[in-house]
């Protein structure tokens, strides 16, 4: 065969390449799903007096917010010994100063710990209050790309370990570990982490472990089936089912 | 106001299904176009479905810019193209991390046997072409555009087209004759 004819080969192979059966419609439903969720053009046509009023609303929202803070470092000047804090200043402190050095596109801290980071900062130190606002400034329009990477991050292990790739799936989770110790999905990771674990042989101890550690996980009775763990968790059953396959 | 919002409200429900009647209408005619295009650009089978849901978003976002005024697939090819070319620059960094762990070889010459190793060599084959020849390879030995249609979507003269097209098919050649001395030379 001639290379012509091997590059004709090779072109007409790829002319016939098609979806999957069925991905248009699964396709289609996702994107109409995000669609709906994510309306964004719309409202923005409807005029500048709905924006103003908008914006409105967002500045007493904000006025609020700082007024709480306010009335919670005053609370904790008069009566110190109230504030039931557990993380230490050690920890906030560097919890704070990665979120202002780390750079935008790599630099995601979860949103809720970051919080709890500036607040446990305005709480134990009222001299750094200034010092941390523009931190939490910067943290606050980073929460739903922070979302989006997180989840972004743990479908791509959920993928892999559907696919049987269970050291793949590592890899995001290591990932996800790394970027986000504290993530709003740290929980799904630490269960996914012992299913891929679990993918290569069954480790019925690993299952146990995660299931004394958290009883209430609606990942529980997959984990347990997947790594042929015997028993039910000694806490109540979850009653939406498992995380994994309610994700599908 | 509350009367505009009264208003404005059936409005933009309105508006918001006839997008999503639009948009449905153009996924299911042009989703296997975008799902094949965004292969050959380079999305691998792994992220090439969230790479068509990326674009089919950018699709609906820009819908009221298209109005016709050139052909919906060289407009939905532009838009894959540069999608892609968005997702590849942000997966290089967790491509790295992940060739650590990367068990599989790039396809091979000896391997392309069958129709789907073969598809599959030649998407690898494509990613070696400078990204001009590749384009217009693409869309013409591919996707069967007409030189004219491809002039005007990369807004460049037919001839350049032509020229185009021509290495395009010369580097392709000059690239499989490389890869099966590459081949011979590793399988002794």
């Amino acid at each position: 065969m001639t290379d012509s004819d091997y590059i004709s080969r090779l072109l007409g192979a790829e002319r016939a390449e098609a979806p999957p059966s069925g991905a248009t419609e699964v396709g289609l439903q996702r994107l109409l799903g995000t669609m709906a969720t994510h309306a964004a053009p719309l409202p923005v046509a409807v005029g500048s007096l709905k924006l103003g009023l908008a914006a409105i609303a967002k500045w007493v929202g904000v006025g609020f917010a700082v007024g709480t803070l306010g009335a919670g470092v005053a609370s904790y000047a008069s009566h110190p010994a109230s504030n039931s804090s557990v993380a230490g200043p050690a920890a906030t402190v560097s919890a704070s100063a990665s979120l202002v050095s780390a750079p935008p596109l790599v630099g995601v801290i979860a949103p809720v710990p970051a919080a709890s980071a500036s607040a446990d900062i305005a709480a134990s130190d009222p001299k750094r209050t200034v010092a941390a606002s523009p931190a939490a400034a910067t943290a606050e329009p980073s929460a739903a790309p922070t979302f989006d990477e997180e989840l972004r991050l743990i479908t791509a292990a959920k993928r892999e370990l559907d696919a049987g790739r269970g050291h793949l799936a590592r890899v995001w989770l290591d990932e996800h570990r790394q970027r986000f110790p504290r993530g709003v999905f740290s929980l799904e990771r630490e269960g996914l982490v012992v299913l891929a674990n679990c993918s290569g042989s069954p480790n019925p101890s690993l299952a146990r472990q995660f299931a004394s550690q958290h009883p209430d996980s609606p990942m529980l009775n997959q984990l347990l089936r997947r790594c042929r763990a015997e028993g039910a968790p000694s806490g109540p059953a979850p009653a939406s089912g498992d995380f994994i396959e309610g994700d599908k | 106001m509350a009367d505009d919002d009264q208003a404005s409200s059936p409005e933009i429900a309105r508006l918001s299904v006839e997008l999503e009647q639009a948009v449905s209408v153009l996924y299911r005619q042009h989703h296997a176009f975008v799902w094949r295009n965004a292969r050959r650009l380079g999305c691998g089978d792994d992220w090439v479905d969230d790479a068509v849901h990326d674009i089919f978003l950018v699709v609906a976002r820009r819908w009221s810019e298209f109005q016709g005024q050139s052909n919906e697939r060289t407009w939905l090819f532009a838009i894959t193209f540069r999608v892609v070319q968005r997702l590849r620059r942000n997966r290089a960094s967790q491509r790295n991390h992940l060739q650590r762990y990367a068990e599989q070889q790039p396809p091979s010459f000896a391997n392309a046997a069958h129709q789907h190793e073969s598809a599959e060599y030649l998407r690898y084959l494509l990613t070696l072409l400078p990204a001009p020849q590749q384009l217009v390879l693409i869309l013409i030995d591919l996707e069967g555009f007409t030189s004219a249609e491809v002039a005007a979507t990369l807004g460049i003269p037919p001839g350049t087209v032509h020229s185009r097209l021509r290495a395009a098919r010369l580097e392709l050649a000059r690239v499989v004759e490389h890869e099966r001395q590459r081949d011979e030379r590793s399988d002794p």
